[in-house]
């Protein structure tokens, strides 16, 4: 109504939408040759905010409350470090800034941190722990290892500071393939790591950097396994490390041993990449996607092969597991190259933190236990140990419950005497457990026999059976199992059943489990459990 | 010119940060569209009233202006107030003034007289309505219009004062039939008074030559305030007494008589801005009277605004486009507020540096414009202010939203 649209008015405003046009594209221009220099520029910015957040946000308060209370945590911390080495060393992997849901958050890392500082926890380098797995050196009592997986920029700013603070060191896997592509300066983009970031990190002496692969956590389109010429089937999303490729220019898949030289020169790329940028030594691999070969859709052997190409280039290479899934600490032994880690999840609390690293801290034999704590881990059904024993029941939809003793893993030939309060159902014991779905022995003792088994995953191989006549249910009873060689042996009110179990890990921990062919019946709680060496 | 130039620099770091920030739209919606439409609103405001057509001075058309004034307890100032109604370049037989009294406690009325003996030569009629009780402004007003005899009503506050050049430009718009208000011109009088009264300067400066600029572009100025503003008294006739007894969520509306005058004219006609109007009112000086004062301004503009949205959108696609966008700005900047400087630092650890900068940014544009215009050397602190009282008063829109109902003055 009111509109002014002259040439006067409509020029200077072409010539003002003009200029700023071409001043704001020419600064990107510069911006994107100067991109690096910003990256510094704007990486020490965030350093320093990081800086600052962590002393406001938790150092500050810390003090704070340190002066209100009196307390002083150096003379507790000193109280704990002791002269006991570690038999055996846990590694915690994180990866950077999460939410309330999956991945911790800071607030939650810092948490952790603290809680395992001030119960004496403290990191190792790298160096350390591959001493120590080699045999050739030591680490004190309560040592781990700390890793952050991906080699992402908010794990720096969200750790570094409190590395700083604690004195502590940590391990980063670093994708080389993201963090510098084609070994330029400039990351993939600024969730990861640029070299510059990597080069200040390696020479503050907080971190070492190893390999999370090139380009091996992309993923890819690969053939199924009967694909030809004439008939390709490309399934997407699959991962570099357990397929088979395609080769579209000779029109077939890859065979095994170019499977092998693909793997190698990524691995070895990244290794390259790594010690030849910052003049270090890269001896561990943490496995992309925490895949081992088990998730190929085309190459079944695919694990057999990484498991021997891996630690021709790698000394160690690292994946997941948890507390439950057998021993997860890792025993120092100059043959063992896989090396087991745990995520701790936004929804442990510190306390639950501290639980799973104390239970699975190496046990020794003789042991006997009338209490049972939280080194007992549940891997199905419910499980309730206690001060007066450890209560093994079938929840409403499974057929029975299975616990593992943390930190038993190491034992080779040994006893096992049990009582129990047998409520219903099958009752078993377990020995040499390593892993969930490895081998392991089960004495299994029903209501009318004694089976000596073997289970494999989801296999059971019955290796002897023998009738025998245990008390009418509910009753206190009393079992006991032994291993020893490639020999097993089961016993119970007179019935002894025996066999040969080899083919199963010479060392390998206790459990129970209790069972029925159909949902929420079986129970049993387990009042004794004496084992010593045989 | 070396101002110009900071002005377009800041524009040029503005798009800058909004480019290099612009990833964030992707990880939130709400919070992307906000920072973009934000930047882009106010730039429009910009580039709108540098668009503003001024309509030239018609000398031939005069018609017959009624100054109303209705006035509490303005002792002080009403008398200079209704003297400078005799020195205005039109000419004295074409002019009525209407003071009304409304229940004063002081010397406002002995004022009025005083300044009715005085000015009645060189006027054509002067009248001074005494009230002994309170009713309230709004009567007030309509208490004027009934009994003006005028074709042009011309509102001012009791607390401020006309250019001579006031009226020929106030006036001027009227030659178009549509336009039934026009919003003058208004400076803070006090304004060198201390910082809150230079903060408030720059905004009135602001609010005046830039955003009702560009809302007159459309002929849809939403509120032709109090202080000075123009109406065709035919117009006012057609709904004068249904605006006196306006009720909103069944209560009988006390306060933002101006904003919901220019809405009844918005209706049917149009509402104009004449920059050239100059005229000039006393503001708060104390922070608890400047409070009190934003906080009925802002329930006001809530209960207009709402009842605007209903029939803005019939009058012009473009002029309805900006008014919604500028809603959705409004009850957004609080959330986005916590948002940034309490939600991300206290989650996320994530200090409210570009919030806060950003905002800064903003502001000091419009009192980079502001000293362009008015030369005033202490635009800065002016500025520093404003983004300070900004902040501190984020929560005024909500809390108004919430006390909608409640139609106490709060002031007086």
């Amino acid at each position: 109504m009111f509109v002014d649209l002259s040439n006067k008015k409509i020029g200077f405003l072409g010539i003002v939408v003009l200029a700023l046009l071409v001043v704001t594209v020419s600064t990107f221009l510069i911006a994107a040759s100067a991109r690096p220099a910003m990256h510094a520029f704007t990486d020490s910015a965030q350093r320093a905010r990081a800086e600052l957040y962590y002393l406001v946000r938790f150092k500050l308060p810390e003090a704070a409350l340190a002066a209100v209370t009196g307390s002083s945590r150096t003379e507790a911390q000193s109280a704990t470090s002791s002269v006991v080495s570690a038999r055996s060393v846990p590694v915690l992997l994180y990866h950077g800034e999460g939410d309330s849901t999956s991945m911790p958050p800071m607030r939650v890392f810092v948490e952790h941190m603290r809680a395992l500082r001030d119960a004496g926890w403290h990191t190792i380098t790298m160096e350390q722990f591959k001493a120590f797995m080699e045999g050739t050196g030591t680490v004190p009592d309560k040592s781990f290892l700390l890793t952050f997986d991906d080699g992402r920029s908010d794990a720096l700013y969200s750790a570094d500071p409190l590395l700083k603070d604690f004195g502590y060191t940590a391990v980063m896997f670093v994708i080389t393939g993201f963090s510098m592509p084609g070994n330029g300066d400039v990351p993939l983009n600024d969730f990861y790591l640029s070299k510059s970031q990597l080069d200040y990190m390696v020479k503050s002496g907080r971190w070492d950097l190893e390999s999370h692969g090139d380009q091996d956590h992309l993923t890819y389109s690969v053939p199924i396994a009967t694909s030809t010429a004439q008939d390709l089937t490309l399934v997407p999303g699959q991962h570099f490390l357990s397929n088979f490729f395609w080769l579209p220019d000779a029109g077939r898949i890859e065979t095994p041993a170019e499977f092998v030289t693909r793997v190698t020169n990524d691995l070895t790329a990244a290794k390259t990449l790594l010690e030849n940028n910052f003049d270090i030594v890269v001896d561990g691999f943490a496995y992309p996607l925490n895949d081992l070969g088990q998730d190929s859709i085309n190459a079944p052997q695919a694990d057999t092969l990484l498991s021997r190409v891996v630690p021709t280039i790698y000394p160690f290479d690292f994946y997941q597991t948890w507390p439950g899934n057998g021993d997860f600490f890792n025993h120092p032994d100059p043959d063992v190259h896989l090396i087991k880690r745990i995520e701790p999840t936004a929804s442990w609390s510190s306390s639950h933190l501290l639980e799973v690293l104390n239970g699975g801290v190496v046990k020794s034999l003789p042991h006997t236990a009338f209490t049972f704590g939280p080194a007992w881990k549940s891997n199905w059904g419910t499980v309730r140990p206690d001060d007066t024993g450890l209560e093994l029941s079938a929840s409403k939809d499974s057929t029975g419950a299975s616990a593992f003793l943390d930190g038993s893993g190491t034992w080779t030939d040994y006893k096992m005497n049990a009582s129990a309060e047998w409520k219903y159902g099958t009752f078993s014991l377990l020995a040499r457990y390593t892993a969930q779905y490895a081998p392991y022995v089960v004495c299994a003792f029903s209501n009318n026999r004694i089976y000596l088994e073997r289970h494999d995953g989801e296999k059971l191989e019955t290796i002897a059976y023998k009738p025998y006549a245990p008390p009418a249910l509910p009753a206190k009873a009393d079992f006991s199992m032994s291993v020893q060689g490639d020999t097993a042996s089961c016993s119970a009110y007179g019935v002894r059943v025996a066999g040969s179990v080899a083919g199963i890990s010479r060392s390998g921990g206790v459990g129970a489990t209790v069972w029925t062919p159909s949902a929420g019946e079986a129970q049993a709680i387990l009042t004794r459990l004496a084992v010593e060496s045989l | 010119m070396g101002f110009w130039l900071v002005f377009f620099g800041l524009i040029y770091v503005v798009i800058l940060i909004k480019i290099a920030t612009g990833n964030y739209i992707n990880r939130n919606v709400f919070f992307g569209t906000y920072s973009i439409l934000i930047v882009l609103y106010i730039f429009s405001r910009f580039l709108l009233s540098y668009l503003h057509r001024s309509v030239p001075l018609a000398n031939d058309y005069e018609p017959t202006v009624a100054f109303v004034v209705p006035a509490k307890n303005e002792g002080e100032n009403i008398y200079e107030t209704l003297r400078r109604f005799s020195e205005v370049d039109y000419p004295g037989e074409k002019i009525e003034v209407i003071a009304i009294n409304d229940g004063s406690t002081d010397t406002t009325l002995a004022e009025m007289r005083r300044a009715a003996r005085d000015i009645a030569p060189r006027v054509a009629r002067v009248e001074v309505v005494d009230w002994k009780q309170n009713r309230g402004k709004r009567h007030g007003m309509h208490e004027g219009v009934r009994r003006s005899r005028s074709e042009i009503v011309i509102f001012i506050d009791s607390d401020s004062f006309i250019e001579p050049s006031c009226v020929r430009h106030l006036v001027k718009y009227f030659t178009i039939p549509e336009i039934g208000a026009v919003s003058g011109h208004t400076d803070v009088y006090n304004h060198d008074e201390n910082v809150l009264t230079r903060m408030q300067a720059l905004r009135y400066y602001i609010a005046f030559k830039v955003y009702k600029a560009a809302e007159s572009i459309f002929g849809i100025v939403t509120c032709c305030p109090g202080c000075c503003s123009a109406y065709r008294k035919s117009y006012l006739d057609e709904f004068i007494d249904e605006w006196l007894h306006q009720t909103f969520l069944g209560k009988e509306c006390t306060f933002g008589d101006d904003r919901s005058l220019t809405n009844y004219v918005l209706r049917n006609y149009r509402a104009a801005y004449s920059s050239e109007a100059k005229a000039y009112t006393v503001v708060p000086n104390n922070f608890k009277t400047y409070r009190k004062q934003q906080q009925r301004w802002k329930k006001s503009w809530v209960r207009e605004t709402f009842i605007a949205a209903s029939f803005i959108w019939k009058k012009d696609t473009v002029a309805a486009l900006f008014f919604y966008s500028y809603i959705f700005l409004a009850f957004a900047a609080p959330i986005v507020f916590v948002h940034a400087v309490m939600w991300e630092p206290i989650f996320y650890g994530i200090l409210p540096i570009i919030y806060l900068s950003g905002l800064f940014l903003m502001l000091l544009l419009h009192g980079v414009y502001y000293r362009i215009y008015t030369q005033d050397r202490n635009w800065f602190p002016a500025v520093v202010s404003y983004w300070f009282y900004t902040v501190i008063l984020m929560w005024q829109l909500p809390w108004a939203v919430v006390t909608i109902a409640d139609n106490h003055w709060g002031t007086r």
